[in-house]
């Protein structure tokens, strides 16, 4: 079969970028509904039955979009406006060994959480505080990791301070993480399974050895939606949102009203006289900005909270007890949900949630306008602490005039709670504060949203009373015996029946069956920087290897008993130890931007690539691009309405003739 | 930025550098206006001269002239603040010296190859023809066939059971245009007593003392009223023409003979496969040009192949109403990229690594050309035309309205 190319033509293109995981995601839907209702002809591309091989850009008309199906046909699309759904790459700012094995995108860290039985001993580093690098942190202590911490910039972790981090930051702490306000100098590979990792802070060097270095972008800040050139139509829309919205909350936020915001200005400038519909479009965008605005409103009313010691300060602790989400005196005759979100945040999971509709969030500029919760009408039912993502309610029974109090709070980890057994008190930053007995274990309450409540408990326990208010968190008491942490995996058990051998560069290996090569690359540590984008549908294409002779991608292809796989050695690199690498691909190092960019007097990012051809290579720029334009930041020129139109996205391997 | 300069250039690509450089030269002082966002979005110029279509107009002696070593250098080095150095690729030889400046632009001497299959009357009468004017040029040509065509064509799998004729032209040389143009704007850039730069210039108007426009410098940025002494330069490729023919509407376009089909689109594809691809030899066959791809001196491995492939000629006033959208990349290309490389080169398998469309003018009377309507401006105006093309043209003409103009 020869290579067919059909041709189409739609108003409005919404096209997926390589790696894209989900497809399509909430921005996709909301842009495709609102252009479709104005009678806009769009078309969505992406997912596993298409894949997007790039855009050519007609200048002031929209562009020409290339797709392949899966039975490699062409499909050259016509479009007067393009939506290029786009993806943070999420590595970070080029630091010395920022291209080893060890560095991994969070996207690839949460697939192979999934997937793998990787060994996360002794210690896992998460570049970046932002929402999902805590999310992650958390998720990963509660699965037993002994030792997370969060590393940032310190003059950057407060411009990370994005809405619900606080309650975010709140869980990881009380589960264990630990936050790190440094500079990354190096990562250096000091066994097979252990790097070292060297930062930089204000009490000096510090060397910490991990297993695992965790790139949890985004390093810089982002509108999310790029429209370039000027006034072309054609736009890339930043993917923030996860598969499920209880995921990360804000991030399906942004997209979603992003998209609201992006699909009327597309429909503004191609529906010549939307008749009735105009007021519902400028309600849409009244609407959209209004909650965009919103959102970067805890930035204007930062909740830090402080401590004398290990208390809670009086400051802080007015304003907890202050907040509309906290119970004011019902408390004291009956248990009921205290809901601790201080900061404007724009999830309202629990408000959803509560059979009762005992919680109302009712934002407003004025503080004695808004509402949260109505404490007369909650039962207690315990719905809102199975359905939070940050396990902010708990239920509270204070009893003055006795010695304990009730505090039922949600617990997410390996240990299995009992009723008699004691536990550690932490307050809201992880101190432990004093212990407390587990009174009940109540029965799990009916929730929907489908949340991966595997290992979630709901635990009662009697609270010293003059502990209620200050205890958020519990952890099994460490006794004077308990042997000392395991450095072993214990995530899953290891299954020696589903183990088989395969030959990995001549070499005889036991490994998982039917796990992709990717991961069992990962398993075996003998991963590459090439495997690092770990891409669910293989749309990145860099993880070749040869298969029993044949060129594979890794992640597309799971093991089998008796396969060979030969790993192709990487190409030299050709940098020296000052130098740090930039575009692998083409040889091009930091240094050499900067060098180009001063002695040009450059002033745009398309100048600069005319004269150091980064992200030309074999990734297209899917590895460096991002880290490119932070570096062009960092020299002060202003990337950020850049868009990478070149074509294609990904080498498009063409077989004559072939089928 | 100061408000009053000897000459204001309008335009994108390479021509208005070359062209300010002359006029700082002789102690003018010059703003060049670039209503892109850079000097890279359009870049006109060709590294070679593609002799294409082969017909008499394209195979004129004089054209080769301007394509051998000498001649080339002797336009380009006086044009270029840096070295320009030279290396032959010629048969399996690799001539260079160690001596040279490695990250300087390059004159590359290749071979020039035209291919015809034996079963086409038409173009091999072309191929006979190009074979007269060459010897009678002086060039040495010499006709080749079956394998030693096969043998020398770029990315050739070694298959030879081509039944092809060919006619070799020793010694022709193409140009690292894109070295020679970042250098030179990066030498420009520093001469900040006479020239300044601009780029993303919008809202262009013509007034009374010259030039209007919406300006951002890293100074200020707003609507600015520009005072011009000497003249104005427009360079005119099809970026430019929209404003050119709002402003200047009764221009005669027979007089550049601008009419149907006057705008050549090209596309320029950049393949990998597993082929080994030889450096020293640039091939033509059919619409097609391919050579190998590289920048300044050899060094790494050529196993990128550019394609250069000759696309419709649409009218100025498609390209006017920025109706493109199917001109690049149609079912017609990809089906002549596969026949190309399935059937003729052999391959089994490559990758595209890039396209980048272009957009050139067929010039048939380039030059440049005194405005002489009644417009709202006193100042004397040029339009200079044939900036887009084989940088031989582009150097050439951009001189030319220099000496013109000053």
């Amino acid at each position: 079969m020869s290579l067919l190319v059909r041709d189409g033509k739609f108003d409005v293109v919404v096209a997926a970028s390589p790696r894209v995981r989900i497809w399509p995601s909430v921005g996709v839907r909301v842009v495709s509904a609102l252009c479709a209702d104005l009678n806009l002809k769009v078309g969505a591309f992406g997912g596993s039955q298409v894949q997007v091989r790039g855009v050519i850009p007609v200048a002031g008309s929209g562009g020409v979009l290339f797709v392949e199906d899966t039975q490699r046909r062409v499909h050259r699309i016509e479009a007067k406006s393009i939506v290029k759904m786009g993806l943070d790459s999420h590595l970070p700012n080029p630091f010395p060994g920022w291209r080893s094995s060890a560095v991994i995108p969070i996207e690839t860290a949460e697939r192979l959480l999934k997937e793998g039985q990787l060994d996360w001993n002794p210690m896992v580093g998460i570049l970046g505080t932002g929402n999902r690098a805590l999310h992650m942190g958390t998720k990963l202590l509660q699965l037993g990791v002994p030792d997370v911490f969060c590393v940032e910039e310190p003059q950057t972790t407060s411009r990370k301070r994005i809405s619900g981090w606080e309650v975010e930051r709140r869980l990881f702490e009380m589960s264990g993480g630990q936050i790190i306000e440094a500079r990354i100098n190096r990562i250096k590979q000091k066994s097979s399974l252990i790097w070292e990792l060297r930062v930089e802070d204000l009490l000096g060097i510090r060397v910490l050895e991990v297993s695992k270095l965790i790139s949890a972008g985004p390093f810089s800040q982002s509108e999310g939606v790029r429209e370039y050139p000027p006034s072309s139509l054609l736009f890339e829309l930043e993917q923030t949102a996860q598969a499920v919205r209880s995921d990360d909350v804000e991030g399906y936020m942004l997209e979603e009203e992003r998209a609201r915001l992006l699909a009327v200005r597309i429909a503004k400038a191609l529906v010549a006289d939307p008749k009735e519909k105009r007021e519902e479009l400028e309600r849409v965008q009244k609407r959209a900005k209004l909650r965009l605005k919103f959102s970067e409103r805890h930035l204007e009313e930062p909740f830090e909270p402080q401590y004398s010691g290990k208390w809670s300060n009086t400051e802080t602790l007015k304003r907890i007890r202050s907040f509309s989400g906290v119970p004011q005196s019902v408390h004291k005759t009956s248990t009921v949900a205290s809901i601790e979100c201080v900061e404007d945040i724009a999830c309202n999971l629990c408000e959803k949630s509560c059979p009762e509709s005992a919680i109302q969030i009712v934002r407003s500029r004025e503080p004695e306008s808004r509402r949260f919760l109505i404490e007369g009408d909650c039962t207690a039912c315990g719905a809102c602490l199975a359905v939070c993502p940050s396990q902010v309610p708990v239920l509270v029974r204070e009893q003055d005039d006795r010695s304990f109090s009730k505090l039922t709070l949600g617990w997410k980890g390996k240990h299995t709670w009992k009723v008699g057994e004691f536990a550690s008190l932490l307050n809201r930053r992880g101190d432990a504060m004093g212990q407390a007995r587990v009174s009940k274990i109540p029965e799990f309450p009916e929730t929907e949203g489908g949340r991966d409540l595997e290992l979630f408990q709901w635990v009662e326990l009697d609270v010293p009373t003059h502990l209620l208010w200050e205890s958020r968190g519990i952890r099994p008491v460490v006794s004077q015996e308990a042997p000392d942490v395991e450095l072993k995996n214990e995530n899953e058990p290891i299954d020696q029946e589903a183990r088989v051998f395969i030959t990995l560069n001549g070499e005889k290996r036991l490994v998982r069956d039917d796990i992709p090569i990717t991961v069992a690359l990962y398993e075996m540590a003998q991963n590459r920087p090439e495997d690092a984008l770990y891409c669910p549908d293989g749309s990145c294409q860099l993880c070749t290897v040869f298969v029993d002779g044949i060129k594979q991608l890794a992640c597309q292809t799971r093991i089998r008993k008796g396969m060979a796989i030969l790993v192709p050695e990487p190409g030299p690199e050709h940098f020296t130890d000052d130098e740090i690498p930039l575009c692998v691909c083409e040889g091009i190092s930091c240094q050499q931007v900067v060098d180009r960019l001063k002695q040009g007097q450059l002033s745009s990012v398309e100048a600069v690539l005319s004269s150091v051809p980064v992200g030309s290579g074999k990734c297209h720029g899917q590895i460096c691009s991002k880290a490119f334009e932070r570096v062009l930041k960092g020299q002060g020129l202003d990337p950020e309405h850049w868009i990478d139109w070149r074509f294609p996205w990904i080498d498009w391997v063409v077989m004559p003739g072939g089928s | 930025m100061r408000a009053k300069w000897d000459y204001v250039l309008l335009g994108t690509g390479l021509a208005p550098l070359i062209s300010a450089q002359s006029l700082i030269r002789q102690g003018k002082s010059v703003l060049i206006l670039n209503p892109d966002w850079d000097f890279f979005q359009e870049d006109s110029e060709l590294p070679l001269d593609p002799f294409w279509p082969l017909e008499q107009e394209s195979v004129k002696p004089e054209r080769w002239k301007n394509s051998q070593a000498e001649p080339l250098l002797e336009l380009l080095r006086p044009e270029f603040p840096g070295p320009v150095e030279v290396f032959s690729l010629q048969g399996d030889s690799v001539s260079f010296s160690k001596k040279t400046d490695s990250s300087a632009p390059h004159v590359r001497i290749r071979s020039r190859l035209w291919v015809v299959p034996e079963d086409n009357s038409t173009r091999a009468d072309a191929i006979e023809q190009l074979y007269v004017v060459a010897s009678d040029a002086g060039i040495h040509p010499q006709i080749l066939e079956g394998p030693q065509v096969c043998k020398n064509f770029p990315g050739y799998s070694g298959v030879m059971n081509r039944d092809v004729r060919g006619v070799l032209l020793p010694r022709v040389c193409d140009v690292d245009v894109k070295r020679f143009r970042v250098g030179l704007l990066e030498f420009l850039r520093e001469k900040k007593e006479n020239l300044e730069i601009v780029c993303g210039v919008s809202g262009l108007e013509l007034s009374k003392e010259g030039l209007r426009a919406y300006l951002s410098t890293t100074e200020s940025s707003g609507l600015k009223n520009i005072e011009i002494s000497g003249g104005l330069m427009v360079f005119w490729t099809p970026r430019m023409t929209t404003w050119i023919r709002k402003i200047w509407k009764d221009f005669d376009l027979s007089s550049v003979d601008l009419g149907e089909g006057s705008i050549q689109l090209w596309e320029q594809w950049n393949l990998v496969s597993r082929e080994p691809v030889d450096p020293s030899w640039v091939a033509a066959l059919g619409d097609f040009l391919v050579w190998a791809d590289f920048e300044g001196a050899p060094g790494r491995g050529w196993d990128q192949l550019t394609l250069l492939k000759a696309g419709s000629r649409v009218k100025i006033e498609s390209f006017e109403s920025l109706n493109l959208h199917e001109s690049w990349a149609s079912q017609e290309t990809f089906s002549s990229i596969e026949r190309f490389c399935g059937q003729f080169l052999n391959w089994d398998k490559f990758s595209i690594r890039s396209l980048k469309p272009r957009a050139l003018f067929h010039w048939k009377y380039p030059g440049t050309h005194r405005i002489e309507q009644d417009t709202p401006s006193s100042v004397p105006s040029w339009l200079v035309c044939g900036c887009d093309g084989s940088i031989q043209q582009v150097i050439q003409n951009a001189k030319n309205a220099v000496e013109l103009v000053s």
